[in-house]
């Protein structure tokens, strides 16, 4: 009785050790194979959208590229600027300091001269 | 037709040419929030010639008139701008300067009318988010129908002052905030920095020195103090001009610095002139003390002379302003 007991432990403990190397194979694939996939797809950024395809059976990923990603961002930023708040009650500012001239002085005239040959050049 | 704004953190200054005369329109770039929620002072206030604001219970004094009332009330002003850029986290501070920048500016006398404005130079001592700042404000220029663009603070001071110079040489903006330097070779940037203090920060150390409101400090400053002198006849003026001193030794230590990581002597065959500008250079004996500190610091440069700008608070403007005119063609 015993060793019928004992053989059947060691069968019972053969079979479960078998299922288990092979789940742990078949993880090991996976892991791989989803490695490869990320690596295979050329971007910089996580996933933005998904979307089921025409059949409805499988999922679409859409990646962003630096460009997007850029223009997004100065997008907010705009977006962010426009939300400040504006002053409610805009009262005329006075320019109440007093205005000053010069008269175009030759180191003025050379510098401009100087820029557009220089703008000319180029 | 073209303009030239000097975005500084003192003075918001505009340029334009008119009649073969450049015109200049200063603003002071500060303001100081009050109590409103008392309809005596709103009463006060609409009775004064001062521009101010009102939002919910908060006035805003905007201005010239702005230390004025700090004064009298013994408080300190609040500036648009810290450390030479827009504060990206004050949101009415960002407001105000948009508001100053909209009246001294004006709208734009033909579509697309272009607009130089003046940025600091990253700065090697403090933190100053100079996108944001250039973003924020090419974007209410551009919002109001000019082609805005910006332009280097120092640089613009050699446009200003170095035309017969070829463009080569050290142009200085001493400012309230930041003093900005380039080092330019025909018109091109060689070395350029800033550094996060200058007056203001003269104006807070005289202060703690001497336990007086940096606004005393400063009318010490503007009242006239002649810096070339070797005593002074109060204590708190000793304490300004050991602070100027001070000043001119950490540009100097620093130019040395950033020259001998990318600097060169090639090119500058000749003696270059340096010009000072800007509100802090305005005292008397300025110029006399920065050659003497020059003197004795071995600098890499051959110096020809330490020049003043011709109209210190208006040559950054100026620089805009030509840099605007030479790229309208």
């Amino acid at each position: 009785m015993f060793y019928i007991l004992a053989i059947l432990g060691i069968l019972c403990f053969g079979t479960y050790m078998c299922i288990m190397a092979n789940m742990l194979k078949n993880l090991i694939k996976a892991v791989e194979s989803l490695k490869g996939a990320i690596e295979s797809i050329n971007v910089n950024v996580a996933p933005t959208s998904v979307s089921n395809n025409t059949m409805g059976t499988s999922t679409e990923y859409k990646f962003k590229g630096k460009k997007e990603v850029q223009d997004e961002f100065e997008q907010n930023l705009m977006k962010d600027l426009a939300q400040f708040e504006q002053p409610k009650e805009q009262v005329d500012i006075k320019l109440n300091l007093e205005s000053k001239s010069q008269q175009v002085d030759n180191q003025a005239q050379s510098a401009l001269d100087f820029l557009k040959n220089k703008k000319d050049k180029e | 037709m073209a303009q030239g704004i000097d975005v500084g953190t003192g003075f918001i200054v505009s340029a334009r040419l008119e009649n073969n005369q450049f015109v200049y329109k200063p603003f002071r770039d500060a303001f100081l929030k009050l109590d409103g929620s008392n309809d005596f002072t709103k009463k006060i206030m609409a009775q004064t010639n001062a521009n101010f604001i009102t939002k919910g219970n908060d006035i805003y004094i905007i201005g010239e008139e702005s230390l004025s009332f700090a004064s009298l009330l013994n408080k300190e002003v609040q500036r648009p701008m810290s450390a030479g850029v827009v504060s990206a986290t004050e949101t009415e501070a960002s407001n105000i300067l948009e508001l100053i920048l909209q009246t001294v500016s004006g709208q734009p006398q033909k579509d697309n009318e272009t607009l130089y404005f003046s940025v600091p130079a990253p700065s090697i001592d403090v933190e100053n988010d100079i996108f944001f700042h250039e973003f924020t404000i090419a974007n209410t220029y551009n919002a109001m129908g000019y082609n805005a663009k910006a332009i280097n603070e120092g640089l613009a001071v050699v446009y200003s002052e170095l035309g017969n110079d070829q463009m080569t040489g050290i142009g200085i903006s001493f400012g309230a905030g930041m003093v900005n330097l380039c080092l330019s070779l025909m018109g091109a940037p060689v070395v350029q920095f800033s550094i996060g203090r200058s007056g203001d920060w003269i104006d807070q150390m005289a202060a703690k020195a001497c336990g007086i409101t940096a606004n005393k400090a400063r009318a010490v400053k503007e009242k006239g103090i002649d810096l070339s002198q070797s005593k002074f006849s109060s204590r708190e003026e000793t304490a300004v001009a050991a602070y100027y001193k001070n000043l001119i030794e950490y540009v100097i230590k620093n130019f040395k610095q950033e020259f001998s990581k990318n600097g060169s002597t090639q090119g500058f065959d000749k003696p270059i002139k340096i010009v000072l500008s800007g509100g802090t250079s305005l005292p008397q004996g300025f110029d006399t003390l920065f050659e003497q500190v020059l003197a004795k610091s071995d600098f890499p440069l051959n110096v020809e002379s330490v020049i003043r700008a011709s109209d210190p608070l208006n040559a950054v403007s100026k620089g805009c302003l030509i840099a605007a005119i030479a790229d309208e063609g």
